[in-house]
């Protein structure tokens, strides 16, 4: 079954659309979102959330509708979502903001829940901090505390926003496993702008720029979209979609290559310069 | 590594999460400073010697402490989430908005039931060191927690339709200036103050026992209970769409009971 199917979705902020007939397809396993700021990342995010409604647009999520109450309810239930500023209560414990939200999601059994609680912070490496409180944790430890809660009840749909912001590079090694662990089974959408942590993730990865879907395939099919595309040269080249200097001297550039230069093995994060970056092809079409 | 599988409910969630709410907002600085003030008003009322201050510690003590610091606590507990950056967490939470202000109407009783046993406690010592040269009845030991009652869910009801975080101060310092503004009427008007000792002071200023004020303190609970059930009313009104009816009829009765119960506990 389709996880999510998202069609021709718009959501506008004012004047500002920030989802621009947007489509959306994904089946189990970890899609990551790629994009510049003011993509509509967080916007879609938030609509396969249930936070918002978006203006238009067709959308099911795990076979219901989010326009629906009761298919709201129902998608809620086998939900983890983490905002992207997501906080807690300062003067809660870890132990207890996480208590909070279980109760919220219906685990009612306190030995049960008390379990449960203990599980998932365990999973993120806090259960040694469990008694203190919030204020006294650092932003990654919060950050991890957010992630814990979207793990509660082993729900089929993950939806991250920016899940590795603040997170130090031992912390964001534990998050990937985390998450591909939790993809295996069940679906997952992240958004992020690490394009590292989508390699490594990710089954399947969308780029968005404008509001709109300007890739959806597999990570080596991303890649692939800048082969032949990226090339490195001692002088700098301004015809050139994307250029940055490197530590030999030598620039790294992408877009369209003159004749012979010398091309290299493009990136994940050459592709989604291409797509996404200054000066890219969606930018141009749009 | 075990995994645990915590099959979901929907029922009791309301009261599973008023029991938390209950501890959060007995517990809160606010609440605690209330709890200690009140605790110092049974002190002095127990050694001051004098039937009219005692009297009135019964009737008055906790209205002002925790009972107007309620109404600061409620409202924090109500507009937590917003201020943390919970909400978008909490929002998407199977607990619907209503089932989570059930909970805070439940938890509001938390207050009025631990001042209520404070109250007897303190009544009973008086009792026995025979501090009294009237005891205070059923209903002048009742309305004191009742209008604890009364300001906790006024600080929920504020905090659903008011979250600005100046609106509790503003309440609380409304409510206070009313008291004050009836305390200094005649003709029965004072009844209408929540916070009504009952004991007059008389010519001497207080220093012997003189009498009690004309009315009824029973109509007088009703009154606030009749308060109370208004806040609860527009509090729901707020949180439950599909129950808007309920709320008009639930804020209709309390009105009626207010007014009813306003009315005759006048002398």
């Amino acid at each position: 079954m389709t996880t999510i199917d998202a069609r021709d979705v718009v959501h506008t902020y004012g004047r500002v659309r920030a989802l621009d007939g947007l489509n959306l397809v994904t089946d189990v396993g970890v899609t990551g979102l790629l994009g510049p700021n003011g993509a509509g990342k967080t916007t879609l995010l938030r609509a396969l959330a249930t936070v918002s409604s978006p203006n238009s647009g067709h959308v099911r999520i795990l076979g219901h509708d989010p326009a629906d109450i009761d298919g709201r309810l129902a998608i809620r239930r086998t939900l983890g979502y983490l905002p992207q500023d997501a906080g807690f209560p300062r003067g809660f414990s870890a132990f207890e903001a996480i208590d909070y939200l279980a109760i919220l999601k219906e685990h009612i059994r306190a030995s049960a829940r008390h379990d449960e609680v203990r599980r998932v912070l365990a999973l993120v490496g806090l259960q040694d901090v469990s008694t203190k409180k919030v204020r006294t944790l650092s932003g990654g430890m919060r950050r991890r505390l957010a992630l814990a809660q979207t793990l509660l009840g082993h729900p089929d749909l993950l939806v991250l926003d920016e899940p590795t912001v603040g997170l130090d590079p031992e912390q964001r090694i534990r998050f990937r496993e985390i998450i591909s662990e939790a993809g295996v089974g069940r679906t997952v959408v992240l958004s992020t702008h690490q394009t590292e942590d989508v390699a490594a993730l990710c089954s399947h990865v969308v780029v968005m720029d404008h509001g709109r879907s300007v890739f959806a395939g597999t990570v080596p099919e991303l890649v692939a979209q800048a082969r032949d595309r990226v090339w490195v040269d001692d002088q700098r080249d301004d015809r050139a979609n994307a250029v940055y200097r490197l530590g030999d001297g030598s620039y790294h550039h992408i877009g369209d290559p003159p004749a012979g230069v010398q091309l290299v093995k493009p990136t994940i994060e050459d592709a989604y310069l291409l797509l996404a970056g200054p000066g890219s092809d969606a930018s141009a079409v749009v | 590594m075990t995994f645990t599988i915590v099959a979901p409910t929907r029922r009791h969630v309301a009261s599973v999460l008023a029991i938390g709410e209950a501890r959060r907002l007995l517990l809160h600085p606010a609440m605690l400073v209330g709890w200690a003030l009140l605790a110092v008003v049974i002190f002095i009322g127990l050694i001051s010697g004098n039937p009219v201050t005692t009297f009135g510690t019964i009737t008055t003590g906790a209205v002002a402490n925790p009972g107007v610091f309620c109404i600061l606590a409620a409202h924090m507990l109500v507009t937590r989430d917003a201020r943390a950056g919970t909400s978008d967490m909490t929002d998407v939470a199977p607990a619907t908005r209503r089932q989570r202000g059930l909970a805070l109407l439940i938890a509001a009783w938390a207050p009025a039931l631990v001042a209520l046993a404070i109250n007897l406690a303190a009544h009973t010592m008086f009792l026995l060191t025979d501090s009294y040269v009237q005891a205070p009845g059923p209903a002048h030991i009742v309305q004191a927690p009742v209008a604890v009652l009364g300001g906790t869910l006024l600080g929920i009801m504020l905090g659903v339709w008011a979250p600005a975080r100046v609106t509790p101060i503003v309440a609380m310092t409304a409510l206070i200036s009313f008291c004050l503004v009836l305390d200094g009427g005649s003709g029965g008007r004072a009844l209408f103050s929540p916070a009504q000792s009952w004991a007059d002071w008389g010519p001497g200023n207080g220093e012997q026992w003189y009498a009690l004020i004309p009315g009824h303190p029973g109509a007088h609970v009703a009154y606030l209970l009749g308060l109370c059930a208004m806040a609860a009313a527009a509090t729901w009104f707020r949180l439950s769409a599909r129950h808007r009816a309920v709320s008009v009829a639930l804020g209709t009765v309390a009105i009626a009971i207010a007014a009813v119960g306003g009315w005759a506990q006048l002398p």
